[in-house]
């Protein structure tokens, strides 16, 4: 079930929150029902693998019991080895079996001896949260949690089951006994979703019709230069606004149900270094990996260089294979690696009065690196490239008519893009504008309403609507 | 300023929230009824697989039914045409339609102008010959194309099926397998039909009046080449009525942009001011057919889609469709005033209906067979059946092998 959905918006969450509030003279209720709640949005896709998901949760339940339980610290550590290599195992055979067997055997023999998987939604992002769970119990940063209902809840409660944000356990533990559900957290989140609802449908689904004519064009073949920078940079878009409006979503959800929950994106494209990048995209990929992979390994304050380059490269090798099973998202991890390191080398992002070079510089990192994520090959990899420094000519019409089509959409972007509605929402209240803060603060509810009516009128209309970090 | 802020935030999301809920209550009662039905309908069909395949067959039928029946569905879309003409784009919701400078929508997608098409389609054509009677003529009939030569411009960029290349490549393969062909497009030229008046400009259709004109043009041709009696009397437009309903069509494109988008057409029916007299059969399955008889405007016309008070968005009501009720695998109209007349065959889609219907007025029989729905041999129907033509006509942008799947066991002997 998408959250830009006839059925979620309209039925689900409807029902959900309004039963949600009946029964809020009962938290263990609540949660009871959250959590059956949050089976039934898992299930209204993919059935079959509610099953997976509530194995899942029993596992990492028994160890995370089996390590409060132990006393030996050897044997602690056992049980946390055995309750992560599980999770990876399962993770890792829905979604790099292919891939493995692929690369082992190009005839497709193995493949074949295997049976058909297809990948369970959020796989990635519910496995890293019970990982989460299971060793913050090891390093006793939170108590066990003996109730498998709440342990169950966290890990699949639905604004964040499908896409994140990965929110970690120590997070999440005190709100799913004792979180307050106010009015102000509740107004909040409404229009933080429908901000992200209006970012997916106008911005993002739009993004992706051009990415994806343009991208299709590059499988047939080389096409002109002008065509191949505007298929990065709308696909740059695309992925931003995508995935940012479903944490909006996903975070205006948690809000509605009284759950804080991190952000998870900082305005990205504003960065001047891929290193900041990477603290504004995907906050939560990154604090996991900070702190359950790097930080173990030594961080930044190792003995040497050598180390730390050592450091970064895991982090980032670990980082594109979890965004997919193919080649390209490898190579696209340690691009990233390579960037951050050299950075890191050269005290890139110290340097001063530079600003206009270093957003430069940014811009070619970030739609060389977006393409490579979304070619399906590196082949066509090899193609686009080719393309984008002009191997077949440098105009087509089609350039022309997808920024006359589409101009408006660009725009929007771009303004939205910048941290405009932090800088607004600073203003009002400050009251940097005296009495039009009052003016506008009065239209603003009628402004949610249009985003809100337009919204469903993509929605109803509109047949394409992609998810992509579904696929992850 | 902070309480006011946060009141700002309370307000939109009570707003929202009112609205939202009042929306979901009104939603869920105006289709509660159309969602059971169709769901109850779907609960009864035989679905195999395990527990995890049938839950997720029927969730995905739910979905359907919960996604089609909307409250206020068409006023969204009128609002999403609406925004998109404020936009001035010429394309609407990922290139399903595409607007030409003339103001026409088109079905386009991002062809190349490569003059191919499928060389086995005129193969198939000449193959049927085979199969035909010593004295059945074959003709291919190539309609106009909605992209008019020297009319139809388009904003630079815009897709382009090259659907009249198409035909004229297909036009090249008959002429070198010797098949007859009428190629509608040349003989327009010459008509005195405006350009801007051929094809309804919300559906990818002809208008009628351009069928009717087909329709004597046919005529005229078969005189010409095979001796048909193209009595005048029939192909007189006085001899016609032109009943015209303004602004009162939604074509194909228009139920998809909505009317603030593409518009809406005017629609002209045409039927007999003389006596007719027919018996018809539709076969929609083997199992449904309808006979209806009478006057042509009984039988070979449906007035259900001209009622008052009828969904515009609808596509059942489709007006158009009002000639010979749609498509369907087989139709076959008796003339009963014209017992000694020619039997003809169309092999078709919908742009031969109306042809078909006004011809049946010098014919004794029609037989008409549509390849999406037809799945029997086409090959083995010409065989069984006495027929003088046979019409194999598709709008050009149907000119693909899935439209000819006759003759196909014999290709390459």
């Amino acid at each position: 079930m998408l959250f830009s959905s006839i059925v979620f918006i309209f039925y689900f969450l409807p029902v959900t929150l309004g039963i949600y509030y009946v029964l809020r003279f009962s938290r263990p209720l609540q949660n009871l029902f959250l959590f059956v709640a949050s089976l039934v949005f898992y299930a209204w896709a993919q059935p079959k693998f509610v099953v997976l998901l509530l194995v899942s949760i029993m596992v990492n339940y028994i160890i995370g019991i089996l390590i409060d339980q132990t006393k030996n610290q050897k044997k602690r550590k056992i049980w946390l080895v055995v309750g992560v290599t599980l999770n990876i195992l399962y993770l890792g055979y829905f979604k790099y079996m292919y891939f493995i067997l692929r690369n082992i055997d190009s005839s497709g023999y193995l493949i074949s001896l295997v049976p058909a998987i297809a990948l369970p939604l959020g796989i990635s992002f519910y496995t890293f949260q019970a990982i989460s769970y299971v060793v913050d119990v090891y390093r006793n940063d939170v108590p066990v949690q003996k109730n498998p209902l709440s342990l169950g809840l966290y890990i699949a409660l639905f604004p964040q089951l499908i896409s994140g944000p990965i929110v970690r356990y120590t997070l999440m533990v005190e709100q799913i006994s004792y979180r307050q559900e106010t009015v102000r957290m509740f107004s909040v989140g409404v229009c933080r979703f429908i901000k992200g609802l209006g970012k997916k449908l106008f911005l993002a689904n739009t993004m992706g019709i051009v990415a994806d004519r343009i991208f299709t064009m590059n499988s047939e073949g080389l096409m002109p230069m002008s065509l191949a920078f505007l298929g990065s940079v709308s696909y740059s878009l695309q992925i931003f606004f995508d995935f940012a409006s479903y944490s909006d979503m996903a975070i205006g959800l948690s809000y509605m149900l009284g759950f804080k929950v991190p952000e998870n994106f900082n305005y990205p494209y504003i960065s001047k270094s891929v290193t900041e990048f990477w603290r504004r995209w995907h906050i939560t990929l990154g604090d996991w990996f900070k702190n359950y992979v790097y930080f173990p390994l030594g961080g930044s304050r190792v003995k040497n260089t050598d180390i730390l380059i050592r450091n970064l490269l895991i982090v980032w090798l670990l980082t594109g294979i979890w965004h997919g099973a193919e080649w390209t998202f490898i190579i696209w991890g340690i691009f990233n690696f390579l960037c951050i390191t050299i950075e890191k080398l050269f005290g890139w992002t110290e340097k001063k009065n530079i600003a206009v070079v270093q957003h430069i510089y940014m811009f070619f990192v970030i739609i060389f690196s977006w393409t490579l994520f979304r070619v399906e090959s590196l082949t066509l990899a090899g193609r686009y490239f080719q393309s984008m420094f002009g191997a077949a000519g440098l105009w087509s019409d089609y350039t022309w008519m997808f920024l006359r089509e589409y101009g408006v959409y660009y725009i929007l972007c771009l303004i939205f893009c910048m941290p405009i509605s932090r800088r607004f929402n600073t203003m009002l209240i400050q009251k940097t504008y005296k009495n039009w803060g009052l003016v506008v603060m009065g239209f603003y509810p009628f402004f949610m309403l249009i985003i809100f009516i337009i919204s469903l009128s993509f929605l109803i209309k509109g047949t394409y609507s992609p998810f992509i970090y579904f696929k992850f | 300023m902070i309480k006011k802020f946060f009141l700002m935030k309370i307000v939109a999301a009570i707003f929202l929230v009112v609205v939202w809920y009042a929306f979901a209550v009104m939603n869920f009662m105006s289709s509660f009824p159309k969602i059971s039905e169709g769901f109850l309908h779907d609960l009864k069909s035989e679905i195999s697989g395990d527990f995890f395949s049938k839950g997720k067959i029927y969730i995905d039928k739910l979905n359907y039914h919960l996604n089609e029946n909307v409250y206020m569905r068409y006023s969204f879309v009128e609002l999403y045409g609406f925004l998109q003409r404020v936009m001035d784009k010429n394309e609407e919701n990922n290139f399903e339609v595409v607007k030409d400078e003339q103001g026409m929508g088109h079905y386009q997608y991002f062809g190349k102008d490569n003059g191919y098409v499928d060389p086995r389609l005129a193969e198939r054509v000449k193959k049927l010959e085979d199969f035909a009677q010593v004295q059945t003529k074959i003709i291919a009939i190539i309609p106009p194309e909605k992209d008019i030569e020297n009319n139809t411009t388009y904003a630079k960029g815009l897709p382009n099926g090259y659907y009249n290349e198409r035909a004229d490549a297909y036009i090249r393969d008959l002429a070198d397998k010797q098949v007859s062909y009428l190629d509608l497009r040349a003989d327009l030229k010459d008509s005195s039909i405006e350009s801007s008046k051929v094809f309804f400009k919300t559906d990818h259709h002809w208008r009628i009046e351009t069928a009717f004109w087909a329709y004597q043009d046919l005529a005229q041709y078969l005189q010409n080449q095979y001796g048909f009696v193209a009595d005048p009397f029939y192909l007189d437009k006085d001899n016609w009525n032109f009943l015209t309903y303004k602004n009162a069509y939604l074509g194909s494109m228009g139920r998809k942009t909505g009317m603030y988008y593409s518009g809406a057409d005017d629609i002209t029916l045409i039927y007999p001011k003389f006596n007719t007299k027919y018996n018809m059969s539709m076969e929609y399955t083997k199992d449904l057919i309808l006979e209806p008889k009478g006057r042509f405007e009984e039988t070979l016309l449906s007035y259900v889609p001209f009622q008052n008070g009828l969904d515009p968005f609808n596509a059942y009501y489709d007006k158009y469709s009002s000639y010979l009720s749609g498509d369907y695998r087989l139709a076959h109209i008796v003339n009963e005033n014209n017992p000694n007349g020619p039997k003809v065959l169309f092999v078709k889609d919908s742009i031969a209906r109306p042809v078909a219907a006004f011809l049946s007025s010098m014919c004794s029989e029609v037989w008409l067979v549509d390849p999406r729905y037809y799945k029997d041999h086409i090959e083995d129907f010409v065989a069984e059946h006495p027929l003088d033509y046979i019409f194999i006509m598709f709008l050009p942008q149907d000119i693909t092998i899935d439209f000819f799947p006759f003759c196909q066991d014999t290709e390459g002997e």
